[in-house]
């Protein structure tokens, strides 16, 4: 029972990286390495453009011959009854909101898992905590039907 | 800035793309020729040499097809839908390590894009920004099976997600870094000179954990639920044709190409394999036959498994995969404790 | 060495309170019908926590000459104001425990989401309570401000709860904004979040980051931020607008634990951080500006909120104006900087609210149908018990002497008197005779009306029973005897004198 007595438990030392220095980067280690995320910019650029290209080549190419039965909504072969968008099972909320705690969990998880060599055995029981109560919940949605789709 | 550094950039940005767009031209003929063979028959072989110009001629007809876009549709979200769907897909290359530093033309070179120190969380985001582009098509479509194919491939994509970074959790454990190229580092070398230190080996539960949920999150076969053709007709597509259509397809493969790498940097040890320290030009051959071999089991499982009905999905999803995710963090943490 | 403190033994009642609702929680899963057990597993937690809260009691007080006890980088602090509103959160989620049974075995509902929810509001209430740093009351208040919407809600098919949720929802995260948004302006100005931190920053007049002289502005637009929000959290004149329509809306049992628990917990973490860190000892100044301003806004929430509950007809409104009143009175406590009237004032306007809500639970019948005092004509004789236990509350929140009331009045009125706040108290006075005539309304109604015969005779269960005789025993114990509480609280007065 060492957490329930009056201790003093050090911060971690500032992480130090075993990786050995990069000599690659020996032109970038003076400056910002925010630039490092230049290319993924200068690529997002390409990847828009890509297919704005394609698709505009493709206008010029194609021909277009519109009937009313061509533009309607493909329903089998029958004439489309009603609109699309109508309203559409709950479950689908239920699963987003689920989705969005569990992803909050794991977002709390990623820097927990970078500094667990330093946390050591305090950063285990604080994630069985953690997990603990996660699981509790977990299961108390899984007892009243959330999950369930049938 | 160092202008070497930006022409290095571009020409290593030109030549990764351009390789990568004809990968994906031919891996869409792999598939259909390894489908063909397990159904005992040929595939595409008149095209060419054993049908190598098919891609071309695919890419051809694509251009030529004409384009419906249906009366009642979302006309903006309709056209942005596919761009939406490829863009994050084809961005995600820019931070994949597929080698070690080289020494070409007087230069240290990265055989990498851009190296930046959270690549695995550029990935995990860009990633999860696939599903809008799913989205969009299904709702602007104004077709049943479009919302229907949409909505489930979000809630199946969104489920998955989960398990998958759950997953990942475990190897940060173990390499304490978000740096794929770190992660690769950590899996270098071998125990007792026969097995490869790959995180595989450690880590068989996350291994496994990760290659369903990625399957699930590219929607490939047993997990095609939103474009089952069977009762959808291609869920989400449906209405798309032409141009539109090949941005989709273009997409699936290369989010399947992405999610290969990930598998290979995660557990497969990246680059690493025999000799590669002493050629580093290696590197890249592993990286690619790696990646091979996951696509060929993708293919392998398509032409295989019969698809899962959506009750059994969810429910595989949420009643497995994650109970099973969560306990594998805490295995992985607690046996990191004992091992370092 | 910088040191995390990781001091589990001082949030000990925390984790008992948190580890209790989990087990609520599951238990519920597990069993249906589960209403009765559910009680008995919340009242040992509270109670649990209640021992060990004690216990911090004894060695808050053992270790008084070195200051208070802090704990988690700071972010925890234990005195003698944050236990002894700690005390108060536990009894007022006790007998909202037990006052709630009867009408959760009314709904058709999950009684475990009920008895799991209130445990979690308690405990934000008391990490807002014992909070060191801006950040953990903001987190305290999140926990028990979020639990608080669900519960108002807690009728799901019922129109009225359900507005009263969603207002409560709304203005309560407005209200939250404006405090978030006074903490980072406090923040900006000072450097830090740390409330021991501010105070040396203000009381050096230099950021605590940056070594340079404060922009006073920013501390300034800060602390009238913090002021708004927590006007809106414990319903002072210009904020009070949604207090009347939530109250009125929720399930009975609800109402009582919101005027009482969230309210009080407000006021421990106002006094925190005005009373505590904006102290005239550290700025002069600032010191001075809030106090003046509070004594706009004390005055303005006695009137307004005494006149308008004479216009009202129906008896939950009636009641959630006389707590805006009420809060009124207890912010005079402010102003002469004393918690200890405060917090004893808390906790006798918690047990007669409480009592009072309880009474009208009862009254008001399956799914609180009758809560306009018209259907109530002719019930005295019916039920006695219960009108004449309303009157004696009724009669406490008047301030007559020989109930708890009275002696929480007569404390604040003193020390504000001595101060020199002979306006205000002149003011407080006043009001208090305003009250009583919509106060002794409900007799009126229920004794000397002609009785109306469809009315059924109430019923009531034991614990609502139980509910409404400790109340009238608090009442009365709080009236006749205060000066074995008072003195132990007047012990605890060096806290203030760092």
């Amino acid at each position: 029972m060492i957490f329930f007595l009056q201790e003093q438990i050090p911060l971690p030392n500032p992480p130090i990286s075993s990786a050995p220095p990069v000599q690659v980067n020996a032109i970038l280690t003076d400056i910002n390495p925010i630039v490092n995320y230049l290319p993924i910019l200068l690529l997002l650029i390409i990847a828009i453009s890509f297919p704005v290209v394609a698709l505009n080549i493709s206008s010029f190419l194609r021909r277009t011959v519109f009937d009313q039965a061509k533009l309607s909504a493909y329903e089998c072969g029958n004439d489309p009854v009603g609109d699309a968008r109508e309203r559409y099972s709950v479950r689908y909320y239920i699963i987003a909101m689920l989705f969005l705690i569990f992803d909050v969990e794991t977002v709390f998880l990623f820097p927990w898992a970078i500094i667990y060599d330093q946390l050591a055995i305090f950063g285990l029981i604080e994630i069985f905590i953690f997990i603990g109560i996660l699981i509790v919940g977990y299961y108390y949605a899984w007892r009243k039907g959330a999950l369930e789709w049938v | 800035m160092d202008i070497y550094k930006l022409i290095e950039w571009v020409v290593k940005i030109g030549i990764v793309f351009l390789i990568f767009m004809h990968a994906l031209a031919y891996i869409v003929l792999l598939e259909r020729r390894l489908l063909g063979f397990i159904q005992m028959r040929l595939g595409p072989n008149r095209v060419g040499p054993f049908g190598l110009l098919q891609p071309l001629a695919d890419g051809i007809k694509f251009f030529f097809k004409e384009e419906i876009i249906p009366r009642d549709a979302d006309r903006t979200l309709y056209i942005i839908a596919p761009v939406v769907a490829l863009v994050p897909a084809l961005t995600t290359i820019a931070v994949i390590p597929f080698g070690d530093t080289v020494n070409l033309f007087g230069r240290q070179i990265e055989l990498s894009i851009t190296r930046v120190d959270i690549s695995m969380l550029v990935i995990l985001a860009l990633t999860s920004m696939g599903v809008y582009g799913i989205v969009l098509a299904g709702w602007s479509s104004n077709n049943k099976y479009s919302l229907m194919g949409g909505l489930r491939s979000s809630a199946q994509m969104i489920s998955y997600e989960l398990s998958l970074s759950l997953a990942i959790v475990g190897v940060v454990i173990f390499s304490g870094s978000l740096d794929l190229v770190q992660i690769a580092k950590e899996q270098m070398g071998t125990w007792g000179g026969i097995i490869p230190k790959w995180n595989i080996f450690t880590q068989p539960i996350g291994f496994t954990l990760f290659l369903i949920s990625v399957i699930a999150e590219t929607n490939r076969v047993p997990f095609d639920l939103p474009e089952a053709e069977t009762e959808l007709v291609a869920g989400f597509h449906t209405e798309y044709s032409s141009m539109k259509f090949a941005i989709f397809f273009i997409a699936e493969y290369a989010n399947m190409v992405t999610a290969s790498a990930m598998a290979t940097l995660l557990f497969l040890g990246g680059w690493h394999g025999p000799y590669v320290e002493k050629f580093p030009l290696l590197g890249p051959v592993y990286f690619t036959m790696k990646i091979l071999f996951f696509l060929v089991l993708y293919i392998w499982l398509r032409g295989t498994l019969p698809r899962f009905r959506y009750d059994q999905l969810m429910k595989f999803g949420w009643k497995f995969m994650i109970p099973v995710a969560l306990a594998n963090v805490v295995l992985v943490a607690a046996l990191a404790l004992f091992l370092y | 060495m910088q040191s995390l403190n990781l001091n589990y033994y001082y949030v000990l009642p925390h984790i008992i309170l948190s580890i209790t609702g989990i087990m609520s929680l599951l238990f519920g899963a597990f069993n249906k019908q589960a209403h009765r057990d559910l009680v008995f597993i919340n009242s040992a937690g509270l109670i649990t926590a209640g021992v060990s809260t004690y216990r911090l009691w004894n060695l808050v007080s053992s270790n008084a000459k070195d200051g208070p006890l802090t704990a988690f980088s700071g972010m925890v602090v234990l005195d003698h104001m944050s236990l002894a509103f700690i005390f108060i959160f536990l009894i007022v989620a006790f007998l909202s425990t037990l006052l709630s049974l009867n009408f959760l075995e009314d709904e058709d509902q999950s009684p475990e989401e009920f008895n799991s929810l209130l445990l979690f509001a308690t405990v934000g209430m008391m990490l807002m309570a014992s909070a060191g740093d801006m950040v953990m009351v903001f987190l305290g208040l999140e926990i028990a401000s979020i639990a608080t919407y669900v519960l108002a809600g807690y009728r799901k098919t019922d129109l009225r709860s359900n507005e009263s949720a969603l207002k409560y929802f709304i203005l309560g995260s407005f209200s939250t904004a404006f405090l978030l948004y006074g903490m980072a302006l406090v923040y900006g100005a000072t450097g830090s979040t740390n409330l021991e931190t501010i105070s040396n920053a203000i009381k050096s007049g230099n950021n605590a980051i940056t070594a340079q002289p404060m922009v006073m502005e920013l501390l300034y637009v800060g602390a009238g931020m913090l002021l708004v929000g927590f006007g809106f959290k414990i319903s002072t004149a210009p904020f009070h607008v949604w207090t009347p329509d939530v109250y009125q809306g929720a399930p009975t049992s609800v109402t009582a634990f919101m005027a009482t628990g969230p309210k009080a917990a407000a006021f421990v973490a106002f006094l925190r951080i005005f009373v505590f860190t904006f102290a005239a000892s550290y700025s002069f100044q600032l010191h001075t500006t809030w106090v003046n301003l509070l004594q706009v806004l004390a005055i303005l929430t006695m009137i307004i909120g005494n006149i308008v509950a004479l216009s009202q007809t129906d008896i939950k409104r009636v009641l959630a104006y006389s707590s805006i009143a009420h809060a009124g009175y207890a912010l005079i406590g402010f102003l002469a900087d004393d918690w200890i009237s405060v917090a004893f004032y808390m906790l006798t306007y918690s047990i007669m609210n409480i009592g009072a809500f309880a009474v009208v639970s009862v009254m008001a019948g399956k799914g609180d149908e009758k809560t306009e005092l018209e259907n109530w004509a002719g019930m005295g004789f019916k039920s006695l018990g219960l009108s004449i236990a309303l009157l004696v509350f009724m009669l406490s929140m008047a301030g007559m002497p020989l109930t708890g009331g009275f002696m929480g009045k007569f404390f604040i009125f003193k020390t504000a008197w001595d101060k020199g706040f002979h306006i205000i108290v002149i003011v407080a006075v006043l009001n208090s005779a305003i009250s009583v005539y919509y106060y002794l309304r409900p007799m009126v109604m229920l004794f000397f009306r002609d009785e109306n015969e469809t009315n059924p005779t109430p019923l009531m269960s034991w614990t609502t029973y139980v509910t409404i005789l400790l109340a009238l025993a608090g009442t009365f114990y709080l009236g006749i005897m205060p000066g074995r509480l008072f003195s132990l609280l007047e012990v605890a007065k060096d806290v203030l004198v760092k």
